[in-house]
């Protein structure tokens, strides 16, 4: 079962790895890019006005979103590195209900990085939606 | 190092239902998004997203009935060495002008 339940977390960390790739993808077919060849036309409504977007607060915004969310996968694919050691050590048996201590250090460092993501996600993905 | 970590054991059932107030809690702040609340938009964001991290630490990570008051102290010294990150980049970033 703790086998099961490791497996779990890996496969559903994959999973948000390959939507985060997919995000990715959108972004550099779209020139989303923060660089020279940034293209980013969206307007914001200030209470009906639309108000085209500053290109450097665009640029800014691009660097922060690739740089933050970048940074949150890298540490998800080693935290799926991680929990595969662990499912493999677990399932060869080296972990009994009295010696556990890898496998809560490692839920630790997951729910850290979730904690990461609890914080980037409102930030960067529904800031101004309302408008 | 104790061998048995904590007195407090919660069953799966408590876990699962923590996580559920979690995915209704990510349900309300997107619903949250695209209600325009001027200003407190991004208050209420961080306050959702607040809780949400406050139930990770206490529950998930196993904070709350610690046997350990070292535990404790470790997480609060941990939100410290984030108050001084955060104040120190408001430094930079306030002071500068956007001439």
């Amino acid at each position: 079962m703790l086998v099961g339940y490791l497996v779990v977390t890996v496969l559903l960390g994959l999973t948000f790895l390959v939507v985060k790739g997919f995000e990715y993808r959108e972004k550099f077919e779209r020139h989303h890019v923060p660089g020279a060849g940034l293209q980013f036309t969206d307007t914001f409504d200030d209470n009906g006005k639309k108000i085209p977007v500053n290109p450097n607060e665009a640029q800014l915004f691009f660097s922060l979103y690739f740089a933050m969310t970048g940074m949150h996968a890298l540490h998800m694919i080693i935290g799926c590195g991680l929990f595969t050691g662990l499912a493999i050590l677990a399932w060869k048996g080296h972990y009994t209900p009295s010696y556990f201590t890898p496998i809560e250090n490692g839920g630790l460092y997951w729910h850290l990085v979730d904690i990461i993501w609890i914080y980037l996600f409102p930030l960067l993905y529904l800031i101004s939606r309302h408008s | 190092m104790a061998n048995h970590e904590e007195h407090t054991t919660h069953s799966q059932g408590f876990y699962l239902l923590i996580g559920i107030t979690l995915l209704i809690l990510t349900a309300t702040t997107v619903g949250a998004a695209f209600v325009n609340l001027g200003p407190f938009n991004p208050v209420v964001a961080l306050l959702i997203a607040t809780i949400k991290a406050t139930l990770v630490v206490l529950f998930f990570m196993h904070v709350k009935g610690a046997s350990e008051k070292l535990t404790g102290a470790v997480v609060v010294s941990g939100f410290f060495f984030l108050a001084i990150l955060i104040s120190l980049s408001l430094a930079d970033y306030m002071t500068r002008s956007w001439r």
